[in-house]
């Protein structure tokens, strides 16, 4: 038991004062050395250490302010919220995140946890500080068309996928699906959305997205036949343009941020969280009347002023970091808070609410994470609910074709315990056709379906946060092409099948690789097998991983 | 309204007090308590939260507990800012983040 030797002769006066359930306090407090283990709560000394997790119902009913022993040692469970915070400044001064802010806001919290636990320490032991439940990173989004559409002449895809990307697609690839020129292209994708929330009066706030929710549907795209593979940007020239495409999605918002997942967050967790702030207010609003509410405020500003001089002046490695602010805190605590209630005390009805807080903090916050991963399961279930996006593609003309433009449905659902479905159905036409090649204003109808299945995980990928899995699609392709009914070495009826293997090879990278047979291509009647490969970077990917805990 | 820190303000009895809560490429998925009642926004798009302080001593506590998904991106978060009637200003009340370790923050008005 630490002595605070200039509070002891207080503390005597007060305690012969005071009702003799606290008389072998005060022989703690003079050196008598009676652990700690052998005070209960109301401080009483019991005779068997087991005892001393005394509960609401065992605390006595007396107005008197009763002295509480500072804990000989810290508990455990402030030495957790120290380093939880502690934690969270670090990775925030990492990421340029406010870090001198969180203190303030953490620190009533860690007060309260560690007076409860200076008043019940067994049930402090059994007490999560935070709720343990992680958000996994969004990284296994599989919907998305980052790279070009099937006409184009470098695509590895014989079907498109609906998804809109929300901030920025790039994808590079080497191939081609229907035509039998293979070709490399760049492939550049985003959404207007995007482009709203770069402007800085339009932070991407839920009012901004509430705002401009209708953007989120749309997106558009640019795929550049590139010159140069060494030096891809320099092909983003209006004279390389293969392929400009804009899509917008009639049905299936199942983002996060969609009113079907707010109101699954209102229904399922919601009341839970409700209970658990009101369970801390409550406590913090009994356990802290009075002078207590100064005292925890100066512990948090003088903490507070020791954390951000220490932030300022420290070139310390992360690990360092966090163990000289966990400290700092728990130096606080030890400073601020424990002297204080081995000298002013906690009424029975403080120390009831104390001991009574920590056990509906324990079931709240198990109440908590069970609906939080309720949510998330059927935030999984909105997720695999149908999408169907139409777009519009204008094709620019390569291997002496003149420019055209093609309208596609695209239509995708993830049915329960079955793989990934996408459909496609599209028709296109010239806008100038060449009679001499036999050319008329409509040019094709296509019909495509793809079936996918994520294979887990790519064991390439060196961040656990990462989930992007290995994907494995086999997908069949009929083309009916116009003008090349009834013309010698030509077929107008084309089918393709297509075999392809996305690999995540780093965090928002992976490598497309194909194997297509043809039974013709669009200029020549003769079978084809061709192996397809690429690269697409998705930023949306990249960002969550580079903010990744 | 004075601020000792982010979390910490001192007021007066009969201040009304103004909580915005600004959410950041995420939903507004949040549950504000004051003193152990629940705390309904007065509006949303941002979350506006209004109270009085009646007290005459001690503290009026907010706990403010937030909840990302894990459809949320990783650099989502909820910024907190304070405004009390009786001058003083607006005071940024820091944030919580999806990569925080907790995601429950606690603000305290404290009388004189």
């Amino acid at each position: 038991m630490k002595v605070h030797s200039s509070h002891t002769a207080r503390s005597i006066i007060l305690l012969l004062l005071a009702v003799p359930v606290v008389t072998l306090q005060a022989q703690m407090n003079v050196g008598v050395g009676i652990s700690q283990q052998s005070t209960g709560p109301t401080g009483t000394a019991t005779a068997s250490t087991a005892q001393n997790s005394a509960t609401a119902g065992q605390v006595a009913a007396t107005a008197t302010p009763a002295l509480v022993a500072a804990p000989a040692q810290m508990p455990g469970i402030v030495e957790t919220a120290a380093r939880m915070t502690a934690q969270t400044i670090v990775d925030r001064k990492k990421k340029k995140a406010d870090p001198e802010g969180y203190f303030g806001v953490a620190s009533t919290k860690i007060a309260i946890f560690a007076v409860a636990a200076a008043v019940d320490p067994t049930q402090a032991k059994a007490v999560p500080y935070a709720a343990p439940y992680i958000a996994a990173v969004e990284t296994h989004r599989t919907d998305k068309q980052v790279g070009a559409s099937a006409a184009s002449s470098g695509s590895t895809s014989a079907a498109d996928k609906p998804g809109i990307p929300y901030l920025l697609g790039l994808a590079l690839e080497h191939g081609a699906i229907a035509q039998n020129i293979s070709g490399s292209t760049l492939t550049l994708t985003t959404s207007p959305y995007a482009l709203v929330t770069t402007i800085a009066e339009h932070q991407d706030t839920a009012e901004t997205y509430n705002k401009y929710r209708g953007l989120t549907r749309l997106a558009v795209s640019a795929s550049y036949n590139l010159q140069d593979t060494n030096d891809p940007l320099a092909s983003v020239r209006r004279q390389q343009l293969a392929e400009w495409a804009v899509k917008l999605r009639l049905f299936g918002d199942h983002s996060a941020r969609s009113e079907e997942a707010h109101q699954l967050f209102v229904d399922t967790v919601l009341p839970a969280l409700e209970a658990k702030a009101n369970t801390m207010a409550k406590a913090l609003n009994q356990v802290f009347p009075d002078e207590w509410p100064r005292l925890v405020s100066n512990f948090s500003r003088d903490t507070d002023i020791r954390i951000r001089a220490y932030l300022k002046n420290s070139n310390d490695n992360d690990a360092a970091a966090e163990d000289k602010i966990t400290q700092i805190i728990v130096d606080g605590v030890k400073d601020y808070l424990y002297p204080k209630i081995d000298t002013i005390g906690l009424t029975p009805d403080q120390r009831r609410s104390a001991s009574e807080f920590l056990m509906r903090f324990k079931s709240d916050t198990n109440e908590y994470v069970r609906s939080a991963e309720a949510l998330d399961t059927a935030l999984k279930a909105l997720d695999k609910k149908a999408t169907l996006t139409l777009g519009y593609f204008n094709e620019r003309g390569s291997s002496g074709t003149p420019n055209y433009s093609v309208g596609k449905l695209m239509f995708e659902k993830k049915p329960e315990g079955f793989m990934q479905i996408d459909a496609n159905l599209s028709a296109s036409a010239y806008g100038n056709p060449d009679r001499t090649k036999n050319q008329q204003t409509f040019r094709d109808a296509t019909a495509a379906l793809q079936f996918q299945q994520n294979l887990g995980r790519s064991p390439f990928l060196s961040n656990p946060d990462d989930k992007n899995p290995i994907s494995l699609a086999f997908a069949g392709r009929y083309e009916r092409l116009q003008e090349n009914r009834h013309v010698p070495g030509k077929k107008a009826d084309i089918a393709v099948a297509n075999w392809k293997i996305e690999i995540p090879v780093a965090p928002g990278v992976s490598l497309p690789i194909s194997i297509t047979y043809a039974n013709a291509t669009e200029l020549i009647k003769e079978q084809d097998v061709r192996g397809n490969f690429g690269i697409t970077f998705d930023l949306d990917k990249l960002r969550a991983l580079a903010t990744a805990r | 309204m004075q601020q000792t820190d982010t979390g910490h303000y001192d007021v007066v009895q009969g201040e009304d007090v103004t909580l915005t809560i600004t959410a950041n490429k995420i939903n507004e998925d949040v549950a504000v308590s004051l003193d152990g009642k629940t705390l309904p926004p007065t509006s949303s798009r941002p979350l506006v939260y209004n109270f009085p302080i009646t007290k005459s001593k001690g503290a009026h506590f907010v706990d403010i507990e937030c909840h990302f998904t894990a459809t949320d991106p990783d650099d989502g978060y909820y910024q907190f800012s304070v405004q009390g009637s009786k001058g003083g200003g607006k005071f940024n009340a820091s944030s919580i983040r999806k990569a925080d370790s907790d995601w429950e923050a606690v603000l305290q008005f404290t009388l004189p």
